[in-house]
């Protein structure tokens, strides 16, 4: 696979079996999952035909769970139990939330993440995210009739470190092999450009329930090549609800409306908001609880002064975004629509205008990014495509940086730096024999430290006692093609590693992750055990094929006869271990191989890369 | 020894470089060792694809921007442009200044046809310190010329920015 895919990119290490993966869009409205089939991606559809997934978790006191459609209906009767756009809470501490919608839930403060309090417990965004991606996971198990490899993921792409991590540990609980977390506007890009064949700069509008983003990307000779993103990661269709909503309760001299007509008049606003993309008025009709009636028109063009703020809102990153991409409108070959509130007439007259051109809007704004998704987890499970060979080139949306003196930023990695990357920055100690440092990494484009994201904060230890400036600390930051950092330091003068501890401020860590599997397999059908058996005979077998198509491929010439026999020797032993079915065994034998396998990885990648660029080492480059 | 992005790429370490010549090069090396290629392999190789593809793309940073490729150019060559050395020249300073200036007044007028013609003007220095780094470091081998001018040109590039910022601010 991998090491075949050198030779020729894109094909699959065994090509008379198709292997299925998914592209899952975890929308905060709705969510949707899309595969490959015979060729071309479609969404697949529930029993009843339904291919959108509310995107709506409503929990009972006997530990049930609803999700979806039915969950959907019963918001208003059981407000505080049924929860919906938690996406907006993903990755979030309590202190970031200054969004009145999502005061309608009790919310809690756990470990710097915000909780939500139902009557089945305390829950995480990340939980109940799960149990969206859980519905997603079987429906597409059973409509494709077999075992996924993986799934792509897709985040908008203004999400930040902590929401994609969030959006990453959601997944894994939903046992989902997470092969790439995609940016939503890519993914939509991918869509339209792998779907229509086009060529060109095309800005990707992407407006969903609660986050818009704007994506510039070139897309030429089988590269999508994102140019620049920006947005604003609390800003979506539910904020022209709640405008429409608080229309409602001045209208109607609603005072203080319970939790449940909240969610009533809530709804009323978003159906009367849809109407009026196809309508000019729509009636609003509701009896709150104490048996008052509400009764109201809304006109198009009272909606349209309602939200103007909101659409004007967009504009900005827009501005932002081509200026970072260093083109102006006149450069753009086409606007991209995506999301539902993109269907907002007052929506595409602004887009048009800012853009001087119609927007593309033939692929369904609720699909496009379902679909992509699925034809990038398609190509990513090594299968081939219907395309051809293409490649994806995205961006970090927002610098990285760390604190320095005074709660000032220091700009690490720029955002819209083409993933992945790395950056490194030598720092030294200020009192003589100081052993260790503490780093604090933030993520945004503001100056001072308490205006950007706190990610984390280190603690390097370990460095040997100098005088004062002497030591070379290189902490250096690393974002892979997921978009997620990890951070690294090495002492410089001394060549001593220092000790990192890397403690999140949000997300999970792999054993809270563990225990949370362990925990919802208590109440399923899934034994924790055996599917970790079965996640390392997977894991085993595929890096025995690896393996074996790399030696086939060129007859294991990069290696010596000791080396071979060596690795060959590894290989057994791990097939011994399969026979016996000890998962911990299997993990070992694993890792052995991995550890000698890897420096032939290298040559084998220099050697097939070479042919391509002769006379040249690229591990002298890495 | 520095490592040389030119290599990298299979180009040959000169400054003029044609901007297709580099995408190119860029695009052949990225379809190989970018991580998408390898999401099915094992860890090492996984871990291989990840350095090779970021050193690819600080390579395509690197050499894309004139003055990073400049500076780039001049470390191959055993020159550090931040290491002191080349002097910038009174008449130089005297003249940023008065940029500066001429920036901060239109700026605090909100004149976006003053910022339009300071953008013009340092456009125009810009190239030409452009076309004196081709001559320095292709025709004539002055690594020391060229220093100078890269020491210039950073200057320039700022005071741009901080022109771009500026209108970016009356825009909004």
């Amino acid at each position: 696979m991998a090491l075949l895919s050198i030779a020729e990119p894109g094909q699959s290490h065994s090509p008379h079996h198709h292997r299925l993966a998914i592209g899952i869009d975890l929308g905060t409205t709705n969510s949707a999952v899309a595969a490959v089939r015979d060729g071309s991606a479609t969404v697949l559809a529930d029993e009843d035909g339904m291919r959108l997934l509310p995107s709506v978790v409503q929990y009972f006191a006997d530990g049930r769970i609803d999700v979806g459609h039915e969950a959907k209906r019963n918001q208003a009767a059981d407000p505080f139990n049924t929860l919906s756009s938690v996406k907006r809470l993903l990755g979030r501490g309590l202190a970031d939330l200054a969004e009145p919608q999502s005061r309608a839930y009790r919310l809690l403060e756990a470990g710097g993440m915000v909780k939500l309090d139902t009557i089945a417990g305390a829950r995480s965004p990340v939980e109940v995210s799960a149990e969206i991606l859980k519905v997603l996971r079987v429906r597409a198990e059973a409509s494709l009739g077999g075992e996924l490899v993986g799934a792509v993921i897709t985040v908008p792409a203004y999400f930040d470190d902590a929401q994609r991590h969030a959006t990453k540990d959601a997944a894994r609980l939903a046992g989902l092999n997470v092969l790439r977390l995609l940016n939503e506007p890519t993914a939509a890009a991918v869509a339209y450009g792998l779907e229509r064949a086009g060529e060109g700069v095309f800005a990707v509008y992407d407006l969903g329930g609660g986050t818009f983003d704007i994506s510039i990307l070139r897309l030429s000779r089988g590269v999508f090549e994102v140019l620049a993103v920006n947005g604003d990661s609390a800003l979506g269709g539910d904020d022209f609800d709640h405008a429409v909503y608080e229309w409602i309760v001045a209208q109607a001299n609603v005072t203080a409306p319970s939790p449940s007509d909240q969610r009533l008049l809530l709804q009323q606003a978003r159906r009367a908001k849809e109407c009026l993309s196809s309508q000019h008025e729509a009636d609003i009709f509701a009896r709150l609880s104490g048996g008052a009636p509400v009764n109201l028109e809304l006109a198009r063009a009272t909606l349209d002064q309602l939200t103007a703020k909101l659409v004007a809102r967009t504009m900005a990153p827009v501005r932002k975004a081509l200026r970072d991409a260093e083109l102006t409108v006149a450069d753009i070959t086409g606007v991209v629509l995506v999301g539902g509130a993109t269907r907002m007439p007052s929506i595409r007259r602004a887009v048009a205008e800012y853009f001087q051109r119609d927007p593309l809007t033939d692929i369904d704004p609720d699909e496009a990014v379902a679909l992509g998704a699925a034809i990038q987890a398609n190509a990513l499970a090594g299968n081939r495509s219907a395309a051809g060979d293409w490649l994806l080139l995205d961006v970090i949306p927002l610098s990285l940086g760390l604190e320095t003196m005074g709660g000032l930023t220091e700009r690490i990695i720029p955002r819209n730096s083409t993933l992945p990357v790395a950056r490194a920055q030598d720092f030294t100690t200020f009192k003589d024999g100081q052993t260790a440092m503490s780093i604090h990494v933030v993520q945004g484009e503001r100056e001072r430290v308490a205006d950007c994201r706190s990610l984390a904060r280190f603690e390097l230890r370990g460095i040997p006692p100098l005088v004062a400036g002497a030591a070379r600390i290189r902490v250096t930051f690393q974002v892979d093609a997921d978009g997620l950092l990890s951070v690294s330091a090495r002492e410089q003068s001394t060549g001593v590693e220092a000790q990192v501890t890397v403690k999140p401020s949000y997300g999970l860590t792999d054993t809270e992750i563990a225990t949370m599997l362990h925990d919802s397999h208590t109440h399923a059908e899934l034994d924790a055990r055996l599917r970790s058996l079965h996640e390392q005979v997977v894991e085993a077998e595929r890096l025995l094929e690896s393996i074996d198509s790399a030696l086939k491929a060129d007859d294991g010439s990069w290696l010596n006869d000791a080396e071979r026999a060596s690795l060959e020797g590894a290989m057994a032993s791990l097939r011994d271990t399969l026979k016996d079915g000890d998962a911990d065994r299997i993990r070992v034998a694993a890792e052995a191989l991995n550890q000698i396998s890897a420096p032939f990885a290298a040559r084998r990648m220099d050697s097939a890369v070479g042919k391509a660029f002769a006379g040249r080492r690229l591990t002298d480059f890495a | 020894m520095p490592q040389s992005y030119f290599s990298l790429f299979n180009l040959e370490p000169r400054f003029a470089l044609p901007g297709e010549q580099l995408d190119a090069a860029y695009r052949q090396l990225a379809a190989q060792v970018h991580p998408d290629r390898f999401a099915n392999a094992a860890p090492a190789e996984q871990r291989k694809a990840l350095s090779l593809a970021t050193s690819a793309n600080e390579a395509y940073r690197t050499l894309k921007r004139p003055l990073l490729r400049a500076q780039h150019l001049l470390g191959l060559r055993g020159v550090d442009v931040l290491d002191g050395g080349a002097r910038i020249s009174q008449e130089f300073l005297l003249e940023q200044m008065d940029w500066r200036e001429t920036l901060s007044d239109a700026r605090a007028a909100r004149n976006a046809k003053g910022l339009r013609q300071l953008g013009d003007l340092v456009r125009r220095r810009a190239a030409g310190l452009l076309q004196q780094l081709e001559a320095h470091l292709d025709a004539n081998d002055d690594n020391c010329a060229a220093a100078q001018a890269v020491q210039q040109l950073m200057f320039v590039e700022k005071l741009l920015f901080d022109i771009d910022e500026a209108h970016g601010l009356l825009e909004a």
